[in-house]
């Protein structure tokens, strides 16, 4: 190693220690807090912080992007190898997730929208594909690479290539701790959808002129009033036609304001054991990790003897 | 060497702190959470009252001889309200739940209430609202014994009784609440 480079990656080693350490206790923390919230169930939960168990369900059709597997989530990573002299390192050329697609949990007593953007996902991978000798890339993985405008093959064949994937199907068993909170969304879109269709009938002479009560050349606020109430139940009638009462409810469970949100396809166990574990790890391993580096560079500056 | 020792006990000294924090935070938290469930309840509890005298007003036309039974309605739901304790509120939302089962049991001889479409909606609705209190209850239970647990656990225990932390009551049923329904039908002669 050259002189001074490991005097660097002691000193990145010691942050990197410290920083493992305080982190050990954030995921500590964490950990407490999902020992410490009973499990709801969707009919029973309150606005807050929930946990919720159930099976997931799909609200539109999802296909991971590179096994082409029928998912309620999905998350993907393709890391490419690239050497430097004798080392070398994994690097991320492309990485994505379905976390703008909700999905729905359903339980024995009923059923919610999950929204998963802004969630830490806890899940075992569920593909993993290594390029090597022998190996050639299987046809989905071709597909998916040349619709995204990737490289995959170079002058000396083809890159030394990574692909991970994470999904959910429909009807595995999610863990969910998250914010159960108001569906302003729809409301939004509903408002949305009936203020265009307000302004579409102000545009329209025809059926505004059929709403002259009074028929004094314009409309009265009892006209008005039967043509809000007109929009408003043709559309609810479309809403309910494209199962819009099925897909939506009125509360969903989502990223709250500095919350913590879980979404995992491991039981609450598992989850709470990986938390463990991470703890454990940072916070001794931190520390070991800290105090051995920073011997090392006592040690390398001659400072440890005077001591 | 001894730069390493201080490091050492800097380490142990935060780590020990911090501990005792989450510690003491997470017992903070189980401990509101038990509030909270408890305040959740008595949301779903207002609603339910709520609907009581409507679903009384509406039975009422239509059940002359079941004055007894509604009554009892009527007192179940003041006692409801007037209960302090968990104990008290318990005993209460016990009669209650029973005189509505009642209710509901003794209006399967009146067709034409069963045909009033308030009647079906009202009774749709408090018997869901009976199902969200249920769950409400069973997670109001859950808190408590996440509760109870953590208190006597090694090292929230130390923490515990520093803070004077005691054991709470869980939500029980009476017994009286555990036997069947008693039915009497008013057939006309």
């Amino acid at each position: 190693m050259s002189e001074g480079r490991d005097v660097g990656y002691a000193i990145f080693g010691v942050g990197f220690g410290v920083w493992s350490f305080f982190h050990g206790f954030k995921v500590l923390r964490e950990k407490r807090l999902i020992e410490s919230i009973p499990t709801s169930t969707v009919r029973g939960l309150a606005i807050g912080l929930v946990e919720l168990t159930g099976k997931a369900k799909k609200t539109k059709i999802l296909q991971s992007p590179l096994t082409v597997t029928e998912c309620t989530f999905y998350r993907y990573t393709v890391e490419r190898y690239e050497s430097s002299g004798r080392s070398g390192r994994w690097v991320m050329i492309a990485h994505g997730d379905s976390s703008f697609c909700p999905f729905c949990l359903e339980d024995n007593t009923g059923q919610i929208m999950v929204l998963p953007k802004g969630a830490e996902f806890v899940m075992p991978v569920n593909y993993e594909f290594t390029t090597g000798l022998g190996r050639t890339l299987p046809d989905s993985l071709v597909n998916f690479m040349e619709s995204n405008g990737l490289q995959y093959r170079g002058l000396f064949g083809n890159y030394s290539l990574r692909f991970m994937e994470w999904y959910v199907k429909p009807d595995d068993t999610v863990f969910v701790l998250g914010t159960a909170q108001k569906n302003t969304t729809q409301l939004d879109d509903h408002r949305q959808a009936l203020s265009s269709r307000l302004e579409e009938l102000k545009q329209n002479i025809q059926p505004a002129s059929e709403l002259d009560l009074s028929k004094e050349g314009n409309i009265g606020p009892q006209g008005w009033s039967q043509a809000v109430a007109s929009a408003e139940h043709g559309l609810l009638q479309e809403e309910i036609k494209s199962n819009f009462q099925d897909d939506a409810s009125d509360v969903i469970i989502a990223k709250g304001d500095g919350q913590i949100f879980i979404v995992s396809d491991e039981s609450q166990t598992d989850v709470v054991k990986s938390f463990s574990w991470q703890a454990f790890c940072g916070i001794w391993g931190g520390a070991a990790l800290s105090l051995a580096l920073l011997a090392y560079l006592l040690f390398r500056f001659g400072v440890w003897a005077r001591f | 060497m001894s730069i390493i020792i201080v490091a050492a006990l800097i380490f142990l000294v935060i780590g020990t702190v911090f501990y005792f924090v989450s510690v003491y935070n997470g017992l903070i938290i189980v401990s509101r959470n038990i509030d909270k469930a408890w305040a959740n309840i008595d949301v779903l509890l207002k609603q339910r009252h709520d609907e009581i005298p409507k679903l009384i007003s509406v039975c009422e036309g239509y059940m002359k001889y079941e004055r007894e039974t509604l009554e009892k309605i009527t007192a179940a739901r003041t006692s409801c309200i007037q209960a302090k304790s968990v104990g008290e509120s318990s005993q209460a939302e016990g009669n209650l739940a029973q005189s509505l089962k009642t209710l509901f049991a003794v209006a399967e001889n009146y067709p034409d209430l069963k045909a009033n479409q308030n009647f079906t909606q009202l009774q749709g609705r408090v018997s869901y609202l009976e199902s969200q209190i249920a769950d409400r209850r069973e997670f109001y239970n859950d808190s408590v014994n996440i509760y109870n647990i953590r208190i006597n656990e090694i090292p929230d225990l130390f923490v515990a009784r520093q803070l004077n932390m005691q054991p709470r009551e869980l939500f029980k049923v009476a017994e009286e609440d555990k036997k069947d329904v008693d039915i009497k039908f008013d057939f006309p002669k």
